[in-house]
C-alpha cells in the first residue's frame, strides 16, 4: 500500500491547494485540499485544514474513522471560520485505509475515485450549488426554468472547510471493502477539470507504477493550453 | 469437462467429443475460442477458472456465450485487472482489435515476428502479441452455448439454446471495450442496453460494476451534516453497555486470577463474565471464584471484578462483605482499578491479576 501526491500550480498565481498524509499503526491517511477565497487566505485555509487534519489523525485517532474526521473537520471549520470571519474556507476529502478497508470524508468539490475493472469511478459527490439545485428540483421545490437559470452558477460550492457550520458532506459510514489491484485518486478539480475521466484512466492504466502514473497524470495537465487550476492528486495503489 | 488438446492445439472438452470438433468441423477451421486463451500468458491463473464457472454457476450463465465470439478480446474485462502484469491487457488487446480486421488467418498456431511458432495470444519468446484475428471466421461459422457445446446452426445441438445474436457488428463494441469501458457513465446503462439486444453479453462485467456501484453506496452518506454527526456518532451511553455486555458471550475467558499461597497455590480462576464475584461459597451462598479453602474469608461474595468493555478496563469493587479486600496491600472500600499482575488479597488468599482483555485486545 503506497501513496504519491503531485502538486501543480497551474496557471493561478497562487498555490491554494494542500495537502498531508501519514502512516501509522492505525492505517494510511491522505487528506487533499483545495483553498478558496482568493487573497482571503485560501491558502492559508488548505494548509491548515491539511496540517490539522494529518496531526490529529497521527495522534489522536483510535478507531471509528466516521466520527474522528467529522470532529476534526468541525474543528477545523469553527477554528477557520472565527480566524478569517467566513470569507474562506478549503475543500477537503481525506481517506483512511486500513487492513483493506477504505474510509473516506469530503467537503467541497474535491474528489475521491477508485479504479477497478477497468473503469474509474467517483466515489463522492460535489457538494456544489448544481448538487443543491438537482436535489431542489428532485424534491419539487424548483421549477425546470429555475433549475436551469440557477445551473450556470452550479459550480459554486454549497459546503466547505470554513463557512462555520458545515452544511453537506460525504461519509463512509460504513468500511468500504477494497480489493487486491484497486487503485485511487483523490484530488482536488484542477485535475479532473483538466483532464476527462477517459484520459485519467488511460494515464494511469498505461503506466506501470503508482510513481511514473503520478508523474504522467501532472505531466499532462501541465500540457494542457487552457488555463488550469491549481492542482493536487494523491494516488493510492492497495 | 475433461479439457483436451488436439494435435492442431485445440482445446476441446474431451467427454463430450472423441476428436476435435474443431478438426472436423466441415466449413472453416473455426478457430476455437478456448485454445486462443489457455495459453495465454497473463490471466492464465484466472480464465480457467473464469472460464468454468458459468458452466455451472447459473447466476454467470451468460458468461460463455459472450466469450466465444469474443473471448480473447473480452478477457480483460472480465479478470480482475491484474496489477502485477507489466503488459497492460488493455493494450494487449487494443493491439488485437486493430490488427484483427486487417489480416483473418485461419492458423491455430502463429509465427511471431521473433520466428518463434506459438499457439497462444502472445509469443512464449518475445512476449508480443499475437498479431491475428480470426475472429470474423469464427463468428461465422461457430459459436459455444452455455451448455459449453461448440455450435454452429441456429440452435445448440446440445441442448437447444438458440444461437445468440452474436453478428460481428455487435461483437464490435464488445470487443473494444477493454479501451472504452470507463466511458460508460453507469453499468445499469450498459446493462439496459445489452438487454434489449443481447442481453447475456456484457452482463457479466455490468454485473461486476454494478457490485461497485452497490459497494460505494453500502458505504456512503451523503447529505447534511448533523445527520452524518448522528449516524457516525459512537452509540450513546444508554446503549454502550448493553450492547457491549451482550458481545461477549458468557463463557469467553476476560482475565485469570492465579493463587499464589495457601493451599491453593497455582490454581487458575478464569473470569468469564463481565462480573465477577469473588468470596466463598457454601450451600447459601454462590461466588463464581469460590475460595473455598480459605476459612479466612467470610461466607458469600466479598468482592467484585468488573469488567469495563467500553474502556477496557478491570476493576475490584467491595461488595459489603465482612472481609477485607486489598489490591497491591491497599484497601478497596468502593472500587480499584486492576492492572496486569496486580495482587489481589482477599483474607489469607493471595491471587495474581492477568487480564486478557485489554487495549490490545478485546472481545
Amino acid at each position: 500500500m503506497m501513496y504519491e501526491i503531485r502538486s501543480y500550480i497551474g496557471t493561478r498565481k497562487v498555490q491554494e491547494d494542500a495537502y498531508g498524509g501519514c502512516m501509522t499503526d492505525n492505517g494510511m491517511f491522505v487528506v487533499v485540499c483545495d483553498g478558496i477565497g482568493g487573497s482571503a487566505h485560501g491558502k492559508e485555509s488548505s494548509q491548515f485544514t491539511a496540517e490539522r487534519l494529518t496531526e490529529l489523525f497521527r495522534t489522536e485517532y483510535t478507531g471509528n474513522f466516521p466520527h474522528f474526521i467529522l470532529k476534526a473537520a468541525e474543528s477545523a471549520d469553527t477554528e477557520i471560520n472565527e480566524k478569517y470571519g467566513g470569507r474562506c474556507g478549503t475543500t477537503a476529502v481525506a481517506v483512511h485505509i486500513c487492513s483493506g478497508e477504505l474510509n473516506w470524508f469530503s467537503v467541497g468539490d474535491s474528489r475521491l475515485y477508485i479504479m477497478r475493472n477497468g473503469r474509474l469511478k467517483q466515489i463522492t459527490t460535489d457538494h456544489n450549488y448544481g448538487y443543491v439545485l438537482e436535489l431542489r428540483k428532485q424534491k419539487g421545490l424548483i421549477d425546470e426554468d429555475t433549475f436551469r437559470r440557477e445551473m450556470n452558477r452550479a459550480e459554486h460550492l454549497a459546503s466547505y472547510i470554513g463557512m462555520g457550520g458545515m452544511d453537506i458532506v460525504d461519509l463512509s459510514l460504513k468500511p468500504f471493502l477494497l480489493e487486491k489491484g484497486d487503485k485511487l485518486l483523490v484530488t482536488t478539480d484542477g485535475l479532473y477539470k483538466s483532464l476527462t475521466e477517459d484520459i485519467i484512466y488511460d494515464i494511469i492504466y498505461s503506466e506501470n507504477d503508482i510513481f511514473s502514473a503520478a508523474d504522467a497524470l501532472r505531466n499532462a495537465v501541465m500540457k494542457c493550453t487552457a488555463p488550469t487550476d491549481n492542482t493536487t492528486f494523491a494516488l493510492i495503489y492497495t | 469437462m475433461k479439457l483436451k488438446r488436439c494435435p492442431n492445439s485445440h482445446y476441446y472438452d474431451g467427454d463430450k467429443y472423441e476428436q476435435c470438433p474443431h478438426c472436423s468441423a466441415v466449413k472453416a477451421p473455426a478457430p476455437a475460442p478456448k485454445p486462443v486463451i489457455e495459453p495465454a500468458p497473463q490471466p492464465k491463473t484466472d480464465e480457467p477458472a473464469a472460464e468454468k464457472k458459468p458452466v455451472t454457476v447459473p447466476a454467470a450463465k451468460p458468461e460463455p456465450i459472450l466469450q466465444a465470439p469474443v473471448k480473447a478480446d473480452d478477457k480483460p474485462e472480465n479478470i480482475d485487472p491484474a496489477p502485477a502484469v507489466p503488459v497492460p491487457e488493455k493494450k494487449a488487446s487494443f493491439v488485437e482489435n486493430v490488427s484483427k480486421e486487417s489480416s483473418p488467418v485461419k492458423e491455430e498456431t502463429w509465427r511471431c515476428s521473433c520466428g518463434s511458432v506459438n499457439s497462444g495470444k502472445f509469443c512464449f519468446e518475445c512476449g508480443s502479441p499475437r498479431p491475428e484475428p480470426k475472429k470474423e471466421e469464427k463468428q461465422d461459422n461457430g459459436w459455444k452455448c452455455i451448455c459449453g457445446a461448440e455450435n454452429k446452426g441456429k440452435f445448440c445441438f446440445q441442448c437447444g439454446t438458440p444461437r445468440p445474436q452474436t453478428t460481428p457488428e455487435k461483437n464490435a463494441p464488445v470487443q473494444e471495450k477493454p479501451l472504452p469501458v470507463h466511458n460508460m457513465p453507469d453499468p445499469e446503462i450498459s446493462a439496459s442496453v445489452n438487454k434489449t439486444e443481447i442481453p447475456v453479453h456484457t452482463q457479466a462485467p455490468a454485473v461486476k460494476d454494478r457490485s461497485l456501484t452497490e459497494q460505494i453506496s453500502e458505504s456512503s452518506f451523503t447529505g447534511n451534516i448533523e445527520d452524518a454527526r448522528k449516524k457516525a456518532a459512537p452509540p450513546d451511553d444508554e446503549g454502550v453497555t448493553q450492547i457491549l455486555f451482550d458481545d461477549i458471550n458468557d463463557g469467553f475467558v476476560l482475565a485469570w486470577l492465579t493463587v499464589t499461597n495457601t493451599s491453593s497455590k497455582g490454581k487458575v480462576f478464569t473470569i468469564t463474565t463481565p462480573k465477577c464475584t469473588v468470596g466463598r461459597g457454601d450451600a447459601e451462598h454462590i461466588a463464581d471464584i469460590d475460595l473455598h479453602n480459605d476459612r479466612s474469608i467470610s461466607r458469600g461474595v466479598q468482592a467484585i471484578i468488573v469488567y469495563d468493555p467500553l474502556n477496557k478496563k478491570f476493576f475490584l469493587q467491595n461488595a459489603e462483605g465482612k472481609t477485607y479486600a486489598y489490591v497491591n496491600k491497599e484497601m478497596v472500600l468502593t472500587y480499584k482499578e486492576l492492572n496486569p499482575y496486580d495482587i489481589i488479597m482477599l483474607g489469607q488468599t493471595k491471587m495474581v491479576f492477568v487480564p486478557l482483555c485489554s487495549d490490545r485486545f478485546s472481545w
